[in-house]
């Protein structure tokens, strides 16, 4: 239950970031604007949330 | 004999009265908080961070921060001793032996020989900083982007991949604290990122705000849901003085103890607890009578008490001469050195070396005023425990509301101070180790900077972190201990 309640948690923090670093100019990658690094991050965390989820998912059967 | 002079420079500047005088204040402090059970040393230094801000001397506030730290965790070893309650996790292992003594009849003989023991390693510790920290900071001084990137990565999933719990929970927390690193305008372009226009978000948030809030509030919160209050039965402290059958039992164990201690600590992550482990291992397996080991065996005080202050001391030395912070408390001091202008990292020791020594020293000092404060002061110490917890919490919060609002003189920092207890009650709840946040969020933004720039001078080519050999090599560090981990971990299960 707790992995879930930790991937939820993941998830609207990576989701809530990615959502506003959207509005940034993300820049090329020679030349990365202000919202390039946060979407980065914020991509990474809601990748990491969705594995947690697999895992436990996977875990249990 | 350079350091012979470095270290007398030192003591010019930390051997001032004020100095003196905010090092037993942070030892008074720290231990006082420290003895609460239930509460790390993290929680400790992060509720008295903010006072560290209206220190207007850089020497004095890290001085200070010094003697929290050492004062919390010798705090933690006080009740251990007395009560069997671990002020945090590294003084479990002292509850084994040093609360069997307690029961024998030598509470304070263990006592004296945790504080000894611990001064010991406490004093080879400052030298191996000394003698360490300064060509180790010459080598990173070396270092172009995309080298310094890779060793940001490799703190940081070292730090991550040693702690116990998940690894991807650890790596989440870490990129939780980047992201919320990241608030504020970017230097760049001079960009609001998340500020949603509010003035007071443009700076960012304070970092002490996310550590009294996650770290301070967050445990206090916790405690008060789950903890009960105890009515401690004090030993009777007969002689403070351990017999010259203990002392000699004690050497070797603490010379092992601090050697074993000053190694793992260097290494990111859990060095502290990592260190009293393995010390208590030690010991056990080279001891003539290891069936004695949890019945009150001073090698199982002394080695332990020594080792966890060797790791704890030796962990300043990546924070130095790196400017990577490998735990949670790491990022607190780098945290209270930024307000004060200073940003830690290789150049620090060639361009504040007044600074640098002055804090090797301070640290010895305070590992000195910690045995003369404390042993004296045991008693009081304990009787902290009788005081109702509601009470205590109560004070607590009071001090970091008032701590947080001083900073700015601002209320909103204090409403900012509610999401945070309450992210940090989760995560407690969740079973979610905090301290990746605060590493992430510390190094977030060194961490944009330098991969800007390393993929500026490669024009966007990612490949460049494995051409360059040195940064291939930190990342193919990190990368072997995540899957060691990994696997270690679920075999564990």
């Amino acid at each position: 239950m707790s992995d879930y309640i930790t991937a939820l948690l993941f998830l609207c923090v990576g989701v809530f970031f990615k959502y506003h670093a959207s509005f940034l100019d993300q820049g090329t990658m020679s030349g990365m604007g202000p919202g390039y690094y946060p979407d980065l991050v914020a991509t990474a965390l809601i990748v990491i949330a969705v594995l947690i989820a697999l895992k436990r998912l996977i875990w249990k059967s | 004999m350079e350091i012979l002079e470095n270290l007398l420079m030192g003591g010019q500047v930390a051997l001032t009265w004020q100095n003196l005088a905010y090092c037993f204040l942070g030892v008074l402090l720290g231990t006082l908080v420290g003895v609460l059970p239930g509460i790390s040393p993290v929680a400790v230094i992060s509720i008295l961070l903010p006072m560290s801000y209206a220190l207007g001397d850089p020497i004095t506030s890290i001085i200070f921060m010094a003697g929290i730290y050492y004062g919390s965790q010798y705090g933690g070893s006080t009740t251990a001793i007395l009560l069997k309650i671990p002020g945090e996790s590294a003084s479990l292992v002292t509850t084994l032996d040093g609360y069997a003594m307690t029961r024998n009849g030598r509470a304070g003989a263990a006592l004296a020989i945790a504080a000894l023991a611990s001064f010991f390693a406490g004093t080879v510790a400052t030298l191996i900083i000394g003698l360490l920290a300064a060509p180790m900071a010459e080598v990173a001084f070396k270092f172009g982007p995309a080298e310094y990137t890779a060793l940001m990565v490799l703190g940081l999933l070292a730090a991550i991949s040693l702690t116990n719990g998940s690894f991807l929970r650890g790596l989440g927390m870490a990129l939780i604290g980047i992201l919320l690193g990241t608030i504020g305008i970017d230097i760049n372009s001079g960009t609001q990122r998340f500020t949603f226009g509010d003035p007071n978000l443009m700076d960012g948030i304070s970092f002490a705000i996310i550590a009294v809030g996650v770290f301070g509030l967050g445990e206090l919160l916790y405690n008060l849901f789950t903890g009960s209050d105890i009515k401690p039965r004090i030993p009777k402290l007969k002689d403070l003085y351990p017999s010259k059958q203990e002392f000699k039992e004690s050497a070797m164990p603490t010379m092992r103890g601090t050697a074993i201690g000053s190694m793992l600590g260097i290494l990111p992550g859990a060095g502290a607890l990592l260190s009293s482990l393995a010390s208590y291992a030690v010991e056990k397996k080279l001891s003539r009578d290891p069936e004695n080991f949890g019945k009150g065996k001073v090698a199982g005080v002394a080695g332990p008490e020594a080792a966890n202050n060797a790791g704890a001391q030796t962990s300043f030395i990546p924070m130095l001469s790196l400017g990577i912070p490998t735990t949670a408390v790491m990022a607190l001091m780098i945290a209270s050195l930024m307000i004060h202008g200073i940003q830690p990292g290789p150049q620090i020791i060639s361009s504040n070396p007044d600074l640098f020594w002055g804090l090797v020293v301070s640290m010895w000092i305070v590992n000195a005023v910690l045995v003369i404060l404390n042993l004296p002061l045991v008693g009081v110490w304990v009787s902290v425990l009788k005081i109702p917890r509601m009470l205590l919490f109560s004070l607590i919060l009071v001090a970091c509301i008032y701590g947080i609002h001083s900073i700015n003189n601002n209320w909103f920092d204090v409403w900012l101070l509610l999401p945070f207890a309450i992210f940090g009650f989760v995560c407690k709840k969740l079973d979610l180790e905090p301290a990746p946040l605060a590493m992430g969020f510390v190094i977030g933004l060194m961490f944009e900077e330098y991969l800007r720039r390393s993929l500026m001078i490669s024009r966007g080519d990612w490949m460049y972190f494995l051409d360059k050999p040195i940064s291939a090599m930190f990342l193919a560090i990190a990368a072997i201990l995540v899957i060691a981990s990994i696997v270690f971990k679920s075999r564990k299960r």
